[in-house]
């Protein structure tokens, strides 16, 4: 019987296991089906497709990085009436469910906010945020999976970034 | 009864075809004293029918059997916590089954509504993590040269906050 109960015990936790969601999947699919956001998903399943495209050797910092990702999601929107009151809300939604501020940036009136989420010693989440005013651009990136800021830090130091403005600007 | 009858008698036993009275008989002539030098060898056999038939339980058996048999449902603390592990073993399993079904349908409801790749191409889904890997990048960078470090943010915030209200 105690066996039997373990056992179920472990089934559940491996259930649980499964339901590992990023922010925004968990706290703003509601604005991911509006029509003045748009919304950037790349799945575990696509970095699984990434990873057998062959490389180039310059892209070999890129590449290591990709490789540790599990999912990336940006939400963004350049038309949300109430941009100022969401970016406020998301950080205070963010904040609320563990993550901790890394480093705050401020351009103007926009502010870019690092959050991150640590699980057994390592970043398993990394929360981007840009917000403004109402006139500014929301912005909410999140990257899950094993990730390394050094190595993404360093990656604008080998490549060219020029052009990487925002990425709400860039064409699907 | 004479020796002829009797073996009539014991062909018809042997062949099964004898009435109880009839075998009734045949127990009665081996256990008496006069019994044929032919069909001495069957007396032991007819004697032990005899003796056999003869043993019954002694009084008051019934009686102790059912007191027995009571006894042992009476003592029911086994059963009964039998009974406590099957109900807990039911509620874990519905609770287990209703888990895991919520589980399948929002991961279900997720695969068809939200988790879906805005690129079906790897390539561009490439270009684009890497687009967003180098925002990141970069924003990070910017940071290091302008850094407000959080601690000190926090304060100044604070204070802020604080000639505010």
């Amino acid at each position: 019987m105690k066996r039997l109960l373990l056992l179920i015990i472990g089934l559940l936790l491996y259930v649980n296991g499964f339901a590992q969601d990023d922010v925004i999947t968990k706290y703003f699919s509601e604005y991911e089906k509006r029509d003045d956001f748009t919304t950037i998903i790349i799945t575990s399943r696509m970095f699984e497709l990434i990873a057998q495209i062959p490389e180039s050797e310059e892209e070999e910092d890129v590449m290591n990085v990709i490789r540790k990702l599990n999912g990336l999601k940006i939400l963004t929107s350049s038309e949300y009436p109430q941009r100022a009151e969401l970016s406020r809300k998301a950080v205070k939604i963010i904040e609320e469910k563990g993550f901790e501020e890394l480093m705050i940036i401020k351009e103007g009136e926009e502010e870019i906010k690092f959050l991150i989420h640590e699980k057994d010693g390592h970043i398993s989440e990394f929360v981007m945020l840009i917000s403004g005013d109402d006139d500014g651009d929301f912005f909410l990136m999140t990257m899950t999976g094993n990730l390394n800021l050094k190595d993404i830090s360093r990656l604008s130091e080998t490549l060219d970034i020029d052009g990487f403005e925002h990425l709400d600007k860039v064409d699907n | 009864m004479d020796y002829k009858e009797i073996k009539a008698l014991l062909e018809k036993y042997w062949n099964c075809e004898t009435s109880l009275e009839e075998e009734a008989q045949l127990r009665q002539y081996f256990s008496g004293e006069e019994i044929h030098e032919d069909l001495k060898d069957f007396k032991p056999l007819f004697q032990y029918f005899k003796s056999e038939s003869e043993i019954s339980v002694s009084d008051g058996f019934d009686e102790k059997l059912i007191e027995k048999i009571k006894e042992k449902k009476g003592d029911g603390k086994h059963r009964y916590l039998n009974i406590y592990y099957k109900i807990a073993a039911a509620v874990i399993l519905i609770l287990f089954v209703i888990t895991v079904d919520q589980r399948f349908i929002a991961v279900k409801e997720k695969a068809t509504t939200i988790v879906q790749d805005t690129f079906e191409d790897p390539e561009k889904a490439l270009e684009e993590t890497k687009k967003a890997l180098l925002l990141v990048s970069e924003k990070l960078n910017k940071g290091k040269t302008n850094i407000i470090k959080l601690s000190e943010f926090n304060k100044a915030e604070k204070v802020i906050r604080n000639k505010n209200l």
